[in-house]
């Protein structure tokens, strides 16, 4: 009897050891030899250090020890170059200026299909997928009801439209830096073949 | 005569009345048509609280400013200057498409909105209410009364167990003390102690016994940590830690449905899913406070990203003078700097589902990770995961291919995903 009490006392004492080292909440579990783990080269997005104050993994230059920084001023992204005449401030100004572009994009199937792909990630919350602005959050009535393009469209243009995807417009915030210039050509493309307005 | 007039009367006043409660109900469509996106009527959105304009301002004046805000501002007004520097002068959208009549019913229907509409904010927060009832039945399994109630279940067992334990030992003593004999009889013969194993084993050679001893031990030790290394050592599986903001990708994710790439912009087109920056919270967030659960304040946990951003909630603009800082999310999946992985190419090439390595994180209040991201972990899905080649450009030649072999199916290690090359390099 007393014998089977103390082999179940080490058994429970081993599982509570095993399950103490395991991952879990707040702890990341063992680790051996961080060094192998922790790259040397500033990673974006990594914030691990192999330890306190070494120079493996701690980013001592940049402001916050972040690894990632805006791309300095005046840059244009390789492959931009074409799409570089379309960057103009946020400005009041500007949204008058920008009704002077054109699209430079055909409506082509592919550029339709790409833009419905980025529609369908970027602006249905809001708009919804038929573009009428029953997205699933205006739905819910956590947003304000967001208007149709088939109402707005007419009244602007696709060079405002671009100002205002890059910049944001009213309430909506600003995309220009989550979708490139092509990327936001091809989902006005889109949302005009939606809601089945010409474009002026 | 008398009897005629009073009904014409009457029909005149119900016929009215029919007007009015028309032309809110056309104001009210087109409000939400027109409006909503930067006006409330009862708070700042982009654009002024409207409660009040129409004592405010007079209608022509209104019906002006709404056409067409800027001619009036340029042309030196008064009032319309005043309200757009009061705005951090943002333009309002001209509505030269709107009629005069439609303007009309539109005020109309600021100046008296339907009840239903002026109750909008309690039966939202009656809505939370609900929603807060729910949740707690949707917690997890263990919950604080399922804990308690096994716990006490727990106790009740041992309780029993020691009973029928101790009735036990003294139904035997009485047994015993009545039948002496029987009881004897009951006994195990005695046995010879040297002929046991363990006096052979200890006491006769010692030496043996003990190196056996030790042996065994070590074995036993060695395949525990053995086990130990290779399935904890360097292993965060279920690693959970708590987040700078309490967000939950069950409500974002899960119930507003929005798209994984809406904020994690990375994962199909660089080596990074990437955390979102704050501006992309800021999105919805300029609008949504969640100001309906605490009492019109701002929710402390968006107030958080208001902090990193400088965003002024009152004003409803970025503050300047505040200082911008990141938000310091703890990153959870650390794959360690010796494999190389490449989101896009997963998300973008080979069409893999978040969910298949990250879990159901839709449904996850406090996300942690699910797969082990060992070697063994990733070999396995390299070796049976079948690739969609058919409705993937990127793979189009493979398909070919794959078609003249007679196959209908790749998996990665057809076509080299089992090189170590591949991710050690």
């Amino acid at each position: 009897m007393r014998k089977s009490i103390y082999t179940l006392l080490a058994v429970a004492a081993s599982t509570v050891i095993m399950v103490g080292c395991s991952a879990g909440g707040d702890n990341p579990g063992i680790e051996y030899a961080p060094n192998m783990y922790v790259s040397f080269a500033y990673e974006p997005m990594s914030q691990l250090a192999a330890e306190e104050g070494s120079s493996n993994g701690n980013n001592t230059i940049n402001p916050y020890g972040m690894n990632m920084r805006l791309p300095v001023k005046g840059t244009i992204a390789r492959g931009q170059l074409d799409y570089a005449t379309y960057n103009l401030p946020k400005s009041n100004e500007s949204y008058e200026a920008a009704s002077a572009w054109k699209n430079p994009l055909q409506s082509s199937e592919y550029n339709l299909a790409e833009g419905k792909r980025l529609y369908n990630i970027n602006c249905t919350p809001c708009h919804g997928e038929d573009g009428l602005g029953k997205g699933t959050i205006v739905a819910d009535g956590k947003y304000p009801q967001v208007p149709a393009y088939s109402d707005r469209l007419p009244t602007i243009n696709p060079g405002k439209a671009f100002y205002s995807i890059t910049h944001g417009k009213n309430l909506m915030g600003a995309y220009g830096s989550v979708l490139t210039p092509k990327q936001r050509w091809q989902v006005i493309h889109y949302i005009y073949n939606l809601s089945g307005v010409t474009a002026n | 005569m008398r009897f005629l007039r009073i009904t014409t009367l009457f029909a005149l006043l119900a016929s009215s009345a029919s007007f009015v409660k028309a032309d809110v109900a056309e104001g009210e469509k087109l409000f939400n048509a027109n409006c909503t996106s930067c006006h409330a009527l009862n708070e700042k959105v982009v654009g002024p609280a409207l409660k009040g304009i129409n004592e405010k301002y007079d209608e022509a004046w209104l019906i002006k400013w709404i056409k067409n805000s800027q001619a009036l501002v340029k042309s030196g007004d008064e009032k319309a200057v005043k309200v757009y520097n009061e705005n951090n002068q943002s333009v309002m959208t001209s509505f030269e498409n709107l009629s005069d009549a439609q303007i009309k019913s539109i005020l109309e229907y600021i100046k008296t909105p339907p009840v239903a509409q002026a109750s909008v904010a309690p039966t939202n927060s009656a809505d939370v209410a609900s929603t807060e009832a729910i949740t707690p039945t949707k917690d997890s399994f263990y919950n604080n009364t399922t804990f308690i109630a096994l716990s006490i279940m727990a106790l009740i067992l041992f309780l029993i167990v020691f009973v029928l334990y101790r009735i036990k030992k003294t139904v035997q003593g009485i047994y015993d003390a009545k039948f002496p004999e029987q009881a004897a009889l009951e006994l195990e013969p005695v046995v010879d102690v040297r002929t046991t194993w363990k006096y052979k084993l200890f006491t006769k050679h010692p030496v043996v016994g003990t190196i056996l001893v030790i042996l065994g031990f070590t074995v036993a030790l060695g395949i525990y940590g053995f086990n130990y290394g290779q399935t904890e050592v360097g292993v965060q599986q279920g690693y959970a830690p708590a987040q700078p903001i309490n967000y939950s990708h069950e409500l974002h994710a899960g119930k507003y449905k929005i798209n994984c790439l809406y904020c994690h912009t990375g994962a199909d087109k660089s080596k990074q899913a990437t955390i979102p920056s704050a501006s992309t919270c800021m999105n919805c967030h300029m609008h949504v406070t969640a100001s309906a659960k605490y009492d019109g304040q701002v929710s402390p946990e968006i107030a958080k990203i208001y902090d990193a951003v400088g965003w002024d909630a009152e004003k409803k603009a970025y503050d300047p003078t505040k200082q911008q800082k990141p938000i310091k999310w703890v990153r959870i999946h650390n794959l360690p700097d010796l494999a190389y992985f490449n989101h896009a190419q997963h998300v973008k090439a080979g069409k893999v589902e978040c969910q298949s390595c990250h879990g159901a994180i839709e449904t996850m209040k406090v996300v942690y990770q699910q797969s082990s991201l060992q070697m063994g972990w990733c070999i396995n899905c390299h070796r049976e995961a079948k690739v969609d080649v058919k409705n993937n450009d990127y793979y189009e030649k493979l398909h070919e291919d794959l078609k003249a072999q007679g196959k209908s199916y790749a998996t990665v290690s057809n076509i080299g995903g089992l090189e170590c090359g591949k991710c050690h390099y």
